[in-house]
């Protein structure tokens, strides 16, 4: 809006696309130099999407999910054997042979899903924690 | 200390105040939030009191500022977030306060009246412009049909509407009118109807919806309007028609005769709205000011406000003294805040500049006083949860202070999961630690208001589900292997047939190397993974629930010991508490005994032989069981002691207090005479009820009778006392042995608790863990966020208060139902910080 109106009061010339563009330039210049933090509130409003709350629970469900995953992994890499439901085992596995590397193998690919799963939550608590500082800078604006 | 435990010591006080110092003195202890005060005028109405007109006056200055709130509200306007806590005012400048606001609200009514003048004339101009901007298209319609009128003159008119054309009226010298307006959409149907029913054709009506939605004046809504213009021939049609539009609510403009004319009134009307927009403006800006200024000290006025009022309400609750100088009030004051009382009394007075200073004087009586227990932030949710059931009676024993550890005990037996329990630990600590925002503690939200008042519960009960986790060894369902497997299944040396024809083997602790010691906390992890280990469970949770039950009935048995020796009625602890112990103890107290009994001196090795002792329990009570081999020798010969001192315990408690209140009553005769000669010898009440107190000190066995009251002749009803006490008897026998079986919630809480999360587990996280695929990754993330909302919804919220609700009920019924009589009054002190703010309902704070 500002912009129109600084090109409305300069004259403009019939012709001459070039001078437009001048003035076009010259009035970004001046509103980049007095309104920054204006333009940055409209990237600010583009890019919040969640509110506080929302955030906030985001936050907390990514912490637990990463300490918790990532404990899970644990106990599953190092063969706990109270988890033995929770792996894929069929009966062949069992009863192939007497060695079990091919139940450590499953327990291990168990792990390193969830530790990938824990990295995934990793990435939605940053995501969750921007949203946070976004809708504090939001708070202070207003 | 011994607040907490008893409450405190309370007595009533006479306050002497100087007629020009009482104001500032109850402004001083409103402050402070010592004491409550009494009404000593009970039989005058509100109106008749001394100090009705400064009330009125008070809520006079509430309704402007109610006022000014709800427009501050309206506008938008953010009060301050000071926490400011202003002192009353004094009179002479409450009318400063009064002026102020006085004009404040004429100012504010003032501008808010013209902004609506103005909004309507601009509503006014703009209908109007509309309306000619579209009657000129009507006009050009027909315009375009003169010609052609004239041309078809000789014909008659091919439209039913007119009776007589257009013609043949002007040769009647009829003038044609014209009326036009505006009239809401949702009228103009019926509009139409009445005006043909009326006017049959001495009218046209043509009409068209403005496009724009336009402001209704009186609702505020925008509604949609349709701009008509009727044509009419005769003035007696006309004034029809204006009725009918007067009816119609339409708003009727004048329709310019020319062309000319109509350009110059659009002009004109340009102009004006323009210049109204800009007044508009002009008025609303100076409104946000006005308001935003008010903003800054309407808070301020209002706990000023508040407070006065209070004053003068305690006011009118004190009468003149035969002097009419001095204002008497009586209050009461817990005895050790009497010096506090005398310096504020002091301050109020030096304050006030008066000569002669207000005194306190304590007054003796025999009136319960009120129950007051001092509490702090952390004992404050205990003292409100057992104050829920009943405020204790005056100095009777306080159950909070031993709720403080075997609620959240109780509850953790119920609750008992290591990784909710942290969760409820780490959300309790999160509010702790937050404790001081301002925004957190002034939510209106009363759900979320109940959680964090109650937050230092809730941290105890997660901390204590901590260790009830452990001890249970339950983790989101899951075992922790801390110490390693007091089980070996290698040991039982299994063959491979074995494995592959059985679908279930047993280990069996009797073969060497299986089972090689105890688990050192908690239950042996290798349970989770047994299909029996509901059976072992359920066996160990209803003993425990019952050993639980036991010692703490039992507990508040004991407790009932504290109150018989403060009030100084020793007679109970033989006659009442004894029997009732002994009952409770030779009864189930062996049960106890009987199941640990068992626990110890049973192994894996005769776990064939063991005995049931529930068989032995109800052998005991038939007093059989010469079939049943012993569990130790001389069982027989100890059940029936047992048995036979429960059964005479019963007669004892059914009768014996009442027989030796009678023979206290009736028997002696000394008493009479001890009491009408101190009567005849010291003549005044205070003297008596001094003496009394000081025999109360002093531990006369004399001074438990002056609990009969000031007549000291009053017969002692024998019927009323034996029935009391047998319902006493009756209701305690029988309690012992539901409120038993009642302790049995605490093992079915607790396997609901442990199933349910089993349950969780294995239809939500095993599907995502056993997922195979490369998808199954990016899979296990949605489960994972559904599970943790199952848990927190189903598992913390549902199961956590009902596990919070039963431990409870354990809490008020089974163990206050021995010793809490909880018939008292709670203690209201007059205190400013506790005085509800109306405007605070009304959400406008």
């Amino acid at each position: 809006m500002y912009m129109l109106s600084t090109s409305r009061t300069l004259p403009v010339s019939n012709h001459s696309h070039l001078t437009e563009l001048m003035i076009i330039r010259k009035s970004v210049e001046l509103v980049s130099a007095s309104r920054l933090p204006f333009l940055n509130q409209t990237l600010i409003m583009r890019v919040l999407i969640c509110g506080p709350k929302l955030a906030a629970c985001g936050m907390v469900l990514s912490m637990w999910g990463v300490i918790m995953l990532a404990i899970l992994g644990i106990f599953f890499t190092t063969h706990s054997a109270v988890l033995i439901e929770d792996v894929p085992l069929t009966y062949k596995d069992i009863r192939e042979d007497t060695n079990p590397q091919r139940i450590y193998d499953l327990y291990n690919s168990v792990g390193y899903n969830c530790f990938i799963a824990a990295a995934v939550y990793i990435l939605f608590g940053a995501f969750a924690c921007c949203q946070m500082r976004l809708n504090k800078q939001k708070e202070l604006v207003h | 200390m011994s607040s907490l435990l008893r409450g405190e010591e309370m007595c009533l006080a006479q306050l002497f105040l100087q007629s020009g110092s009482a104001y500032d003195c109850i402004s001083e202890l409103g402050e402070l939030g010592l004491v409550e005060f009494r009404d000593l005028n009970p039989s005058v109405t509100a109106f008749q009191r001394k100090h009705v007109n400064e009330i009125k006056k008070c809520e006079e200055m509430e309704r402007i500022l109610g006022y000014l709130l709800r427009e501050v509200k309206k506008a938008d306007i953010s009060l301050p977030e000071r926490d400011v806590n202003p002192v009353a005012p004094l009179p002479k400048h409450v009318m400063a306060i009064m002026e102020q606001l006085q004009r404040l609200e004429v100012e504010l009514g003032e501008v808010t009246r013209n902004k609506e003048k103005l909004q309507r004339n601009l509503l006014e101009l703009t209908e109007y412009t509309h309306m000619l901007r579209i009657t000129r298209k009507f006009v050009q319609r027909t315009a375009e049909r003169e010609p052609l009128q004239v041309q078809y003159e000789e014909f008659p008119f091919l439209e039913k509407e007119t009776m007589m054309d257009y013609s043949s009226m002007q040769r009647l010298g009829a003038k044609l009118g014209f009326i036009s307006g505006l009239i809401q959409r949702v009228k103009i149907e019926a509009f139409e109807r009445m005006l043909w029913r009326v006017c049959k054709g001495y009218t046209i009506l043509s009409y068209a919806e403005v496009e724009e939605y336009l402001e209704n004046p009186d609702t505020g809504e925008p509604t949609k309007c349709v701009v008509f213009l009727i044509s009419y021939w005769g003035d007696q049609i006309g004034q029809k028609v204006k009725k009918i539009c007067d009816c119609y609510h339409c708003h009727v403009y004048p329709y310019p005769s020319s062309n000319e004319e109509r350009n110059d009134v659009v002009e004109g009307l340009r102009t004006r709205i323009q210049d109204l927009h800009t007044v508009l403006n002009r008025t609303e800006d100076y409104l946000r000011q006005v308001l935003i200024k008010a903003s800054e000290s309407v808070y301020t006025w209002v706990i000023q406000v508040k407070k006065m009022k209070a004053i003068y309400y305690i006011l009118n609750l004190c009468s003149f003294d035969v002097t009419n100088k001095c204002l008497i009030a009586e209050v009461w004051c817990p005895v050790n805040d009497i010096p506090t009382l005398r310096r504020a009394l002091e301050e109020g007075s030096r304050k006030s500049g008066a000569t002669v200073p207000s005194f306190v004087n304590r007054i003796p009586t025999s009136d319960t006083p009120p129950t007051l227990i001092k509490t702090n932030k952390f004992t404050s949710g205990f003292q409100n949860i057992v104050d829920a059931y009943g405020v204790g009676s005056y100095r009777e024993v306080n159950p909070a202070p031993f709720t403080i550890i075997t609620f959240p005990f109780l509850f953790a037996v119920m609750f008992g999961d290591l990784g909710h329990g942290v969760i409820m630990a780490v959300f309790a600590a999160w509010m702790v630690l937050c404790e001081n925002n301002r925004k957190l503690k002034n939510t209106r939200n009363e759900i979320w208001n109940t959680f964090f008042e109650g937050r230092y519960i809730i941290l105890m009960m997660g901390l204590f589900s901590i260790y009830t986790g452990l001890i249970y060894n339950d983790c989101f369902s899951k075992s922790l292997n801390i110490f390693g497997s007091g089980w070996s299944v290698k040991a039982m040396g299994w063959t491979k047939e074995q494995w592959e024809n059985n679908r279930f083997l047993t280990l069996d602790p009797n073969v060497t190397g299986v089972f090689k010691g105890p688990y050192p906390l908690g239950i042996d992890p290798i349970w989770n993974l047994a299909s029996n280990r509901l059976t072992f469970l359920n066996s160990y949770k209803m003993k425990m629930s019952v050993i639980l039950g036991i010692i703490h009935m039992s507990f508040g048995v004991i407790l009932s010991t504290y109150n018989y020796l403060h009030f100084r009625k020793k007679y109970n602890l033989y006659l009442v508490f004894l029997p009732e112990l002994l009952f409770l103890l030779c009864l189930f107290g062996y049960l106890v005994f009987m199941i640990l009994y068992k626990w110890l001196a049973f192994s894996a090795k005769d776990s064939r032989h063991a005995p049931s002792i529930l068989i032995h329990f109800i052998n005991m009570f038939l007093m059989q069981g010469d079939g049943l081999q012993p569990l130790y020798p001389g069982q027989t010969g100890l059940q029936i002691f047992l048995v036979v001192i429960a059964v005479l315990s019963v007669p004892v408690l059914l009768l014996g207090k009442p027989v030796y209140l009678y023979w206290l009553h009736n028997g002696s005769h000394r008493l009479g005479l001890y009491r009408g000669y101190e009567r005849v010898r010291r003549n005044s009440e205070e003297e008596l009820y001094l003496m009394r107190a000081h025999d109360m000190e002093e531990g006369s066995s004399h001074s438990d009778l002056s609990s009969s009251g000031e007549n000291p002749t009053e017969e002692f009803d024998f019927a009323d006392e034996l029935l009391h006490q047998a319902i006493h008897t009756i209701e305690y026998c029988l309690g012992c042995v539901s409120n038993t079986a009642s302790y049995l919630r605490l093992w079915a809480l607790s396997l609901a608790h442990a199933q349910l999360s089993e349950v969780l587990w294995a239809m939500v996280m095993r599907v995502g863990l056993r997922m195979d695929s490369t998808l199954g990754v990016l899979f296990l993330v949605p489960v994972f966020g559904l599970f943790a909302v199952l848990t927190v919804s189903i598992l913390l919220v549902m199961e956590g208060l009902s596990a919070f609700l039963h431990a409870l009920r354990l809490h008020w019924v089974e163990f206050q139902n021995k010793f809490y009589g909880g018939t008292g009054v709670k203690f209201c002190p007059f205190a400013f910080s506790l005085l509800p703010s109306s405007f605070e309902h009304d959400g406008l704070l």
